[in-house]
C-alpha cells in the first residue's frame, strides 16, 4: 500500500523547513568552531582627519627623510613634467618657488617655505615654513604650513588645510576643514563702514515675552525671539524658533535657537551659538564660542569667530564667508565652504 | 489502523464528503494548501498581508467548497470567526468555516483579540526597528557636535564608578591622564564605593604619583549602589560637565572632547558614546553581546539621535550637565537604572540627550550566562522602575515633540514587551489547541514564532545585520542565527524580572544591586 499523498506532503514539507531552518547554522557553526573574526572592534587612537595628525606624519617623515627609501628628492622647479610623473613621495630641502603652473601627483615634503605664482596642484604639501600657492590651485588632500598658508582666488582645497600661523583664503576658494590661530577670508571690501560704538543698556533674559527660567543662568523661550539693540544680556538662552540678535547687542552666554539665528551688524555673543538651520553673523558680528549649525553659517564681512587667544570651532554643513570675514581655530564644512565677495572684480 | 489512516480518516474523509473524497484530495485543494502556506507568512508580514489573505481565500472558497468535503460539525463547534484569522487553513473544512456563521467561544475570542493585540504592539516595535534600520544606512547622519575640535574647553569633572575594581581601575586612570584636554580644566575623581579589595589602595598610589590631578573619593558607608556612590561624589565636581565611566572602560584619547563637545549646546543635559566589547572573542556569549552591542548603538541609538527621537543616556562612557540634574530635582538613588532614570527626567523637562557614534570606548562584557542573566535582570528591574515612575509625566510633559513622545513611550516600555510576547505564543499554542488544526498547522505557530523574534522589542536582528556590515567586520556576522539563543535567554530573564518586580512591589521588598563580575587581568 503506498502512503497517502498527505503524509508525503507533510514529511516533505518537514524536511524542507528543517533543511532551510539549519542552512544558516552552518557557516554560524564553523565560525563558532573557528573563530575567524573575534578581535574586539578597533577604536581609532586618533581621528584621523585631524590637521595636526597629517602635520605631525609630514615632521616625523621629514625627520626620517635622508636615509629612506620611501621618498625621492624633489626636481628642480623648471622640470614640470619631473613633478607630474613622481611615483614617490617627493622632499625638498631648499626653499621652492613655481613660475608656471605645476601638478604633482604625489605628497611633497618641504623644509622650507613652498610658493607658486601660477596655478599649482597637489595631493598633500607640507611646508616647515610658508605656503603660497597662486590663483586657482587645487589641494586634494592635505595641506600643512608651519607658519602662513595662503591659496590665490578661486583655489581649492577639497580637504584639510592647516597652519602654525595663519590661513589666508582669497575670493572664490572653497574649502572643507581649516585649522590655524587666525583664518582670514579674503580682503576687507572698501564699502564696508567702521563700526558705530555704542554703550550698551543692561537688559533681563526673563523680561523677554515667553521667556522661562530653566536653571540659574538658562532661560527658554517658546517661539521666535528678537532681541532689541544696543543691550547687553547675562545668561543662556533657548529658542523654539528663530532668534534676531539686534545691533550691538551683546549676550554673556550661550545661545541656541531651533530655526535660525541672525546675528546683526556688532552684536556680539561670548559663548557658544548652537542652530539646527542657518546662523548668520552680519558685519562686526562676534561669537565667541563655537558656531555649530547642521545647516549653513554665513559670515559677512568683519565678522569674527574666535579670538587669536581663545580659537574656537565653526561647523557647519555649508559655510559662507564673505570677503573680510575672519576666525581663530576651527572651520569645518562638512560639505562645502566657499569664499565669495560682493565687490565686483575685474 | 496505521496513523496515517486515522489521520486522513479524521481529515479527509468525512460523512458530508463530496465527490473524491474518499481517494484523497483533490488537486484545486492541495493549490490551497500551498497558498495557505504562503499566506500563513502573513504572520512574518503584518496584517496588510492577513488582510489580503482573507481576501483572496474566500473567492477559493466560495468556488471551490461545494464539492469539497468539510470537517465534522463537532470540530466546527466553537471556532470563533477572529481565531480564523490569524490562523490561515489549510483544510477544505476550514475554507467552509471560512464562509458559514458558525458559534463562537467567549474565551477563544478573547484569546484572539488579545493575541491580534499583541502582534500589532509587536509590529509597531517591528516597523520602528525597520525604520531605524533603514536610517541608519540611507538617511543623513546626525552628528552636529563631532567636528568641534578647537575651543575654549570647560572644566570637567570626570568620575570613575569603581566598587571592588582592583582588576580594572589603573586601566581607566592611566587613559584618563594620557587623555587630549587641557590638564587644569580636568579633574578625576575615582569614587571607591565600599571596595573590600585592593581598589583604595591602587587609587592612592595614582593620587600620590600625579599630585593634584586626582581627587579620591572613599565611600566606606551609606546607600550601596552606583547612583547613590554618584550622588555622594557629586558634591566634590567641579564645573557644570561631569563625565562618568565605569572603572572597566579604557577611554581613548579624543574621547572625553568628543563627549564635552556637545554641551556647548545648552539645550543638552547628557551626553552619550559607544561601548565596545573589549573581550569580544572570549567565548560565544561575548561573540553573540557583541552583536547584540553593535545592533543597539551602531544602528539604534544612531538612528534615534538622526532622527531626534530620544537617545539613551547608558550611565558610563557618557556625562551630564550638573545645572540640568539640578533642575530635574538632582540624582536619585533609590533607582536600579539610574542612566535611564536620568533620561527620561530629563525628557521630561526638556533637556536632550545626545547620543555620539563616533566616541567609543571599550567595556568588559559578561563571559558566564549566570552573570548575563543577572545583569538582564538588573537592567529589566530598573527600567521598568523608571516605567512605573514616569510614564505619565511622559505623556504629560508639554516640553516634548509627539515624535520624541512616541519614541520615549516605545522604549521605556522595551522592557515588559518580552513577558507580553511570551503570553502571545501562549495564546497562540491555545488558539491551535482550540481549533485542534491539523499538523500542518503546527507550523503556522513556528511562523509566529519567528515573525516575534525578528521583529522583536530588543536585538532586531537585521538591526545587528546593518550594525556589523557598517562596523566592517563582516565574518562575525555567520553567528547570527546563534544569537536566537541570547534572544531567549533573555527574553525567559526579563519576564522573570517583570514578574519579581511586581512581587517586589506588592510586597514592599527592597531592589538590590547586582554588580557585574570584571574578568580583566589586574593591571600591573
Amino acid at each position: 500500500m503506498s502512503p497517502p499523498p498527505d503524509l508525503i506532503f507533510a514529511l516533505l514539507f518537514a524536511l524542507t523547513s528543517l533543511a532551510l531552518l539549519a542552512l544558516p547554522f552552518v557557516p554560524a557553526w564553523r565560525e563558532w568552531r573557528t573563530p575567524t573574526d573575534c578581535d574586539p572592534l578597533p577604536i581609532p587612537r586618533r581621528d584621523p582627519d585631524e590637521a595636526s595628525a597629517f602635520a605631525a606624519l609630514a615632521r616625523q617623515a621629514l625627520a626620517t627623510m635622508p636615509d629612506s627609501a620611501t621618498f625621492a628628492p624633489a626636481p628642480a622647479v623648471t622640470a614640470l613634467a619631473a613633478w607630474a610623473h613622481a611615483h614617490r613621495p617627493l622632499l625638498a630641502r631648499e626653499p621652492l618657488r613655481f613660475e608656471a603652473a605645476v601638478h604633482c601627483g604625489m605628497p611633497l615634503f618641504g623644509s622650507a617655505s613652498i610658493e607658486s605664482t601660477g596655478a599649482a596642484s597637489f595631493t598633500a604639501v607640507y611646508a616647515d615654513e610658508s605656503l603660497r600657492l597662486g590663483p586657482g590651485s587645487e589641494i586634494s588632500h592635505w595641506a600643512h604650513a608651519g607658519k602662513a598658508l595662503h591659496l590665490g582666488v578661486a583655489s581649492v582645497a577639497l580637504q584639510s588645510l592647516s597652519a602654525g600661523q595663519c590661513i589666508a583664503l582669497e575670493r572664490e576658494c572653497c574649502f572643507q576643514h581649516l585649522r590655524a590661530p587666525a583664518i582670514r577670508f579674503g580682503e576687507v571690501p572698501k564699502r564696508r563702514l567702521a563700526l558705530r560704538q555704542v554703550q550698551p543698556v543692561e537688559g533681563e533674559l526673563s523680561s523677554l515675552p515667553h521667556a522661562v527660567r530653566r536653571t540659574g543662568t538658562l532661560y527658554r523661550i517658546d517661539g521666535n525671539c528678537q532681541l532689541p539693540a544696543g543691550h547687553r544680556f547675562r545668561g543662556s538662552l533657548v529658542v523654539m524658533g528663530w532668534l534676531v540678535v539686534g545691533e550691538n547687542t551683546t549676550i554673556d552666554g550661550d545661545v541656541k535657537a531651533h530655526k535660525g539665528i541672525v546675528l546683526r551688524a556688532g552684536a556680539r555673543v561670548t559663548g557658544s551659538l548652537v542652530c539646527e538651520h542657518s546662523i548668520r553673523l552680519m558685519d562686526f558680528a562676534w561669537a565667541g564660542g563655537p558656531v555649530i549649525s547642521e545647516a549653513d553659517v554665513l559670515l559677512d564681512a568683519c565678522a569674527i569667530v574666535g579670538r587669536p587667544d581663545a580659537p574656537t570651532t565653526v561647523s557647519a554643513e555649508h559655510v559662507v564667508a564673505e570677503t573680510g570675514a575672519r576666525a581663530h581655530g576651527t572651520v569645518w564644512a562638512r560639505q562645502a565652504g566657499v569664499v565669495w565677495t560682493s565687490e565686483a572684480f575685474p | 489502523m496505521p496513523c496515517f489512516q486515522l489521520w486522513r480518516d479524521r481529515h479527509a474523509i468525512h460523512p458530508h464528503a463530496g465527490a473524491g473524497a474518499g481517494d484523497g484530495l483533490p488537486v484545486r485543494c492541495w493549490r490551497r494548501r500551498w497558498v495557505g502556506v504562503l499566506l500563513s507568512l502573513g504572520l512574518l508580514l503584518g496584517p496588510g498581508v492577513l488582510q489580503a489573505e482573507r481576501e483572496t481565500r474566500l473567492p477559493i472558497a466560495i468556488t471551490g467548497m461545494q464539492s469539497l468535503p468539510g470537517p465534522p460539525e463537532a470540530l466546527r463547534e466553537g471556532r470563533p470567526p477572529a481565531c480564523r484569522a490569524w490562523l490561515p487553513t489549510l483544510l477544505p473544512g476550514q475554507q467552509q468555516t471560512a464562509c458559514r456563521p458558525v458559534p463562537t467561544s467567549s474565551l477563544a475570542n478573547t484569546m484572539a483579540i488579545l493575541l491580534a493585540l499583541i502582534v500589532l504592539i509587536m509590529i509597531v516595535y517591528g516597523v520602528r526597528h525597520v525604520v531605524f534600520t533603514l536610517n541608519r544606512l540611507l538617511g543623513r547622519q546626525h552628528h552636529p557636535y563631532l567636528h568641534v575640535e578647537t575651543a575654549r574647553w570647560p572644566t570637567v569633572t570626570v568620575f570613575i564608578a569603581a566598587h571592588n575594581e582592583e582588576l580594572v581601575v589603573a586601566g581607566c586612570i592611566e587613559a584618563l591622564l594620557d587623555i587630549d584636554y587641557p590638564a587644569e580644566c580636568l579633574k578625576i575623581i575615582p569614587v571607591n564605593d565600599r571596595s573590600t579589595d585592593r581598589t583604595r589602595e591602587i587609587i592612592d598610589d595614582y593620587v600620590e604619583r600625579h599630585p593634584g590631578r586626582i581627587q579620591p573619593f572613599h565611600r566606606t558607608s551609606g546607600k550601596p549602589g552606583k547612583a547613590a556612590a554618584l550622588k555622594d561624589a557629586m558634591a566634590h565636581a567641579v564645573g557644570d560637565i561631569v563625565i562618568i565611566f565605569d572603572a572597566d572602560y579604557v577611554p581613548g584619547r579624543n574621547l572625553l572632547k568628543q563627549l564635552t563637545a556637545p554641551f556647548f549646546d545648552p539645550e543638552v543635559g547628557a551626553v552619550m558614546g559607544r561601548v565596545v566589547p573589549i573581550n569580544a572573542g572570549a567565548n560565544l556569549l561575548t561573540r553573540m553581546l557583541d552583536l547584540e552591542r553593535s545592533g543597539g548603538y551602531q544602528v539604534d541609538q544612531q538612528a534615534r539621535m538622526n532622527l531626534r527621537l530620544v537617545p539613551q543616556y547608558g550611565g558610563t562612557v557618557g556625562g551630564v550637565r550638573q545645572s540640568a540634574i539640578a533642575a530635574i530635582g538632582g540624582w536619585s538613588d533609590d533607582m536600579l537604572a539610574e542612566d535611564t532614570d536620568m533620561t527620561y527626567r530629563l525628557l521630561i523637562n526638556g533637556w536632550k540627550t545626545v547620543y555620539s557614534n563616533r566616541s567609543e570606548c571599550y567595556e568588559e562584557v559578561p563571559q558566564e550566562w549566570s552573570v548575563r542573566i543577572r545583569q538582564v535582570k538588573r537592567w529589566a528591574k530598573g527600567h521598568n522602575q523608571v516605567l512605573g515612575r514616569y510614564w505619565l509625566q511622559l505623556l504629560r510633559s508639554p516640553f516634548i515633540s509627539p515624535r520624541e513622545r512616541l519614541d520615549g513611550a516605545l522604549l521605556l516600555l522595551v522592557f515588559i514587551m518580552p513577558p507580553i510576547l511570551l503570553a502571545g505564543w501562549v495564546l497562540a499554542v491555545g488558539l491551535y489547541y482550540l481549533d485542534s488544526e491539523p499538523a500542518l498547522s503546527t507550523f503556522i505557530p513556528a511562523f509566529a514564532l519567528m515573525a516575534y523574534s525578528s521583529l522583536g522589542n530588543f536585538a532586531a536582528f537585521f538591526e545587528i545585520v546593518s550594525a556589523v556590515l557598517l562596523d566592517g567586520s563582516r565574518r562575525r556576522l555567520r553567528l547570527l542565527p546563534i544569537n536566537l539563543l541570547c534572544f531567549f535567554v533573555s527574553l525567559f530573564a526579563i519576564s522573570e524580572s517583570v514578574a519579581s518586580v511586581i512581587m517586589d512591589r506588592m510586597f514592599k521588598r527592597e531592589l538590590v544591586w547586582d554588580k557585574t563580575i570584571r574578568y580583566r587581568a589586574p593591571a600591573k
